[in-house]
């Protein structure tokens, strides 16, 4: 007999979340001059003194959260359009859901938007609002098409949204200055080069919004596997919990293309990697994502930043070069 | 037309009306003139979970987009019965693994749901809606409702005697069941079909059934509701509707119906189309 959920819920839960925990103290210990953590967490020597406490901190500190923040996201952003869409092969990057929000991040950093919209500052939101565009399309295309949404249009779904963004993003970066116009590329290709807290802190709110709605969507989503009309029939309100879906969805993916860009494929390795080894139950795959998400990231950057130094490579890089040849192989297996 | 508990109702009607018939039931499709009630409650002012508690729909095929066992399928028929975080207690395991062995389907619980065969999946989706409708559900009256794709009464010709309301234990469960034998061998369609009879011996149950299948109808409804373009044809014992002639009305096919000897079952047996005149 399966175990009770609660406590497989538990167990998955540690074991993830010291892999996290382990990647978020351990990479920063990684890098051109190496530290001690030790040191670092040694709180007898004045902080000032302490160098291996300000590299740990200050330098290194932030981008492994960012890394943590950003893979955690799109994992479980990719199982979440995963269950909207009911096909395993969405995920935030191929349906161009992460090219939306990068253009709306890009619109607000191009032309220097400092508004604040409910508090959330404007790359965040305009990367959100660029996302939930995109999520729109996506999702009004699967209803319209009752039935639900074959690979085949999901796939050139996703190419199409893709180009079209991309087109814009190009168009939008035209009028950017040389020295953006590096940063910006560089950007594009997923980075995490990031040296304070700041795009974490203005990330935060999305993020924490977008977690507890994918807490509260587990259990439904379990049900929108069985096919919307059987969903109804168990008792689930399925318009209210496809929407909730779509916005959250949208959220994450908005609060990690702000922070990191468009990385791509998180949202597809994971949850396939975490179904295969926890089952299928969301309530256990959504956090499970989450956790090893956020290590997956870290570990990929740490790579990143390690491989070719001094020279430190766009993190996208190397989750495409994993990534890539991942979705290929799903897709040749998918019958 | 009225479903009371213990009732076995077929629905027969060509072109998918029975299918819609059962989606304005299930309160999934809402009927767009009449209304459906259980328990004389309107369905449409009902909670979708308070309706899930007391009735449940077996679709024709199942698919699932993630690879889920047969348990944990079945455990998500308890979804209405749970608050929105609360997980699965030990009771709720203790019943879904009560569905599973009523259904013959216990060895299975802990097999992928997609490496079952159609008849396996098929019992333990039924498992799946008897763990649904567990603490015992109701009465199903649906009177004067519309199909919505053609719009003509349903049960204006059925409703001849007056609608009663509910006069069965509110608690009995309604199953609805969606062309349970299409698409599957011999053997399973008995399979289902004995499986109905021996769950509604062990629970007196209210179940509506809507196949294409006249003999499977025949032999297993105790009552039937014979659509054609939204209209009731005919509604009643299932002896006194399964006539040559209804036949000949619904589907513009000859029969001979004729009483099994060995069981004292009606057994249908096509002759040949009618001819063009005959179709209405």
């Amino acid at each position: 007999m399966t175990t009770p959920l609660g406590r497989r819920l538990v167990t998955t839960v540690a074991i993830f979340g010291l892999m996290a925990v382990g990647a978020i103290v351990l990479a920063p210990l990684v890098g051109s001059t190496s530290i001690s953590l030790g040191r670092a967490f040694d709180f007898h020597v004045p902080f000032a003194d302490n160098t291996d406490a300000q590299i740990f901190f200050i330098a290194r500190l932030p981008r492994t959260l960012a890394g943590a923040l950003v893979g955690a996201m799109l994992a479980s952003a990719g199982v979440v359009l995963q269950g909207l869409l009911r096909n395993p092969l969405a995920t935030p990057f191929t349906l161009g859901v992460s090219a939306g929000a990068a253009l709306g991040a890009m619109l607000a950093i191009t032309f220097g938007w400092s508004f604040a919209w409910l508090g959330v500052p404007a790359a965040p939101a305009a990367s959100f609002i660029g996302s939930m565009a995109a999520v729109g399309v996506v999702y009004a295309l699967a209803r319209a098409r009752h039935r639900g949404i074959s690979t085949n249009v999901l796939l050139l779904a996703g190419v199409t949204m893709n180009a079209f963004f991309s087109a814009l993003i190009l168009f939008v970066q035209y009028f950017a200055n040389f020295a953006e116009t590096y940063r910006i590329l560089r950007w594009l290709m997923g980075d995490l080069d990031i040296s304070s807290y700041e795009p974490l802190v203005t990330a935060l709110p999305l993020a924490v919004v977008s977690l507890a709605v994918f807490a509260w969507l587990a259990r439904p989503l379990n049900l929108l596997s069985l096919g919307p009309e059987s969903a109804e029939t168990h008792g689930l309100d399925v318009t209210r919990a496809q929407r909730a879906a779509f916005f959250s969805a949208s959220l994450a993916t908005g609060a990690a293309v702000s922070v990191g860009g468009p990385i791509g494929f998180i949202g597809i390795i994971i949850p396939h990697l975490v179904r295969l080894l926890v089952g299928s139950d969301h309530r256990i795959v959504l956090p499970a994502s989450a956790l090893f998400g956020a290590a997956f990231l870290i570990a990929c950057d740490l790579v990143a930043r390690t491989v070719m130094a001094p020279i430190e490579l766009p993190v996208g890089v190397i989750t495409a070069l994993i990534g890539g040849p991942f979705f290929l192989w799903l897709l040749v297996r998918k019958r | 037309m009225q479903v009371a508990e213990g009732g076995l109702v077929g629905i027969l009607g060509p072109n998918g009306s029975g299918k819609s018939l059962l989606r304005v039931l299930s309160g999934t499709v809402k009927p767009s003139s009449g209304r459906v009630t259980l328990d004389g409650a309107d369905l449409a002012r009902q909670p979708r979970a308070a309706i899930a508690r007391r009735m449940a729909v077996v679709p024709q095929e199942t698919h699932l987009a993630f690879d889920y066992t047969a348990l944990e399928v079945v455990l998500m028929g308890r979804y209405p019965h749970l608050a929105a975080f609360e997980i699965e207690g030990p009771e709720d395991v203790a019943i879904a693994r009560e569905a599973l062995s009523a259904t013959g389907t216990l060895e299975f619980e802990d097999r992928p749901f997609e490496t079952l065969s159609g008849g396996e999946k098929q019992r333990v989706i039924i498992a799946a809606a008897l763990a649904q409708v567990h603490p015992r559900a109701l009465d199903v009256a649906a009177r004067g409702s519309q199909l919505p794709a053609r719009g003509a009464q349903v049960a204006a010709h059925g409703s001849s005697a007056e609608p009663r309301d509910a006069t069965c234990d509110p608690r009995t469960p309604v199953l609805l069941l969606d062309e349970p034998t299409a698409a599957l061998d011999l053997a399973y369609q008995l399979e289902v079909a004995s499986l109905l009879r021996a769950l509604q011996e062990q629970q007196p149950m209210a179940i509506v059934i809507s196949t294409h299948d006249l003999n499977f109808a025949a032999g297993l409804c105790r009552s039937l509701v014979l659509l054609k373009e939204g209209q009731v044809i005919a509604a009643g014992a299932t002896e006194d509707v399964l006539t040559p002639d209804r036949i000949r009305t619904l589907y513009g096919v000859e029969a001979d119906v004729h009483r099994h000897g060995p069981t004292g079952r009606l057994v249908i047996v096509p002759t040949g189309r009618s001819p063009v005149g005959a179709k209405p």
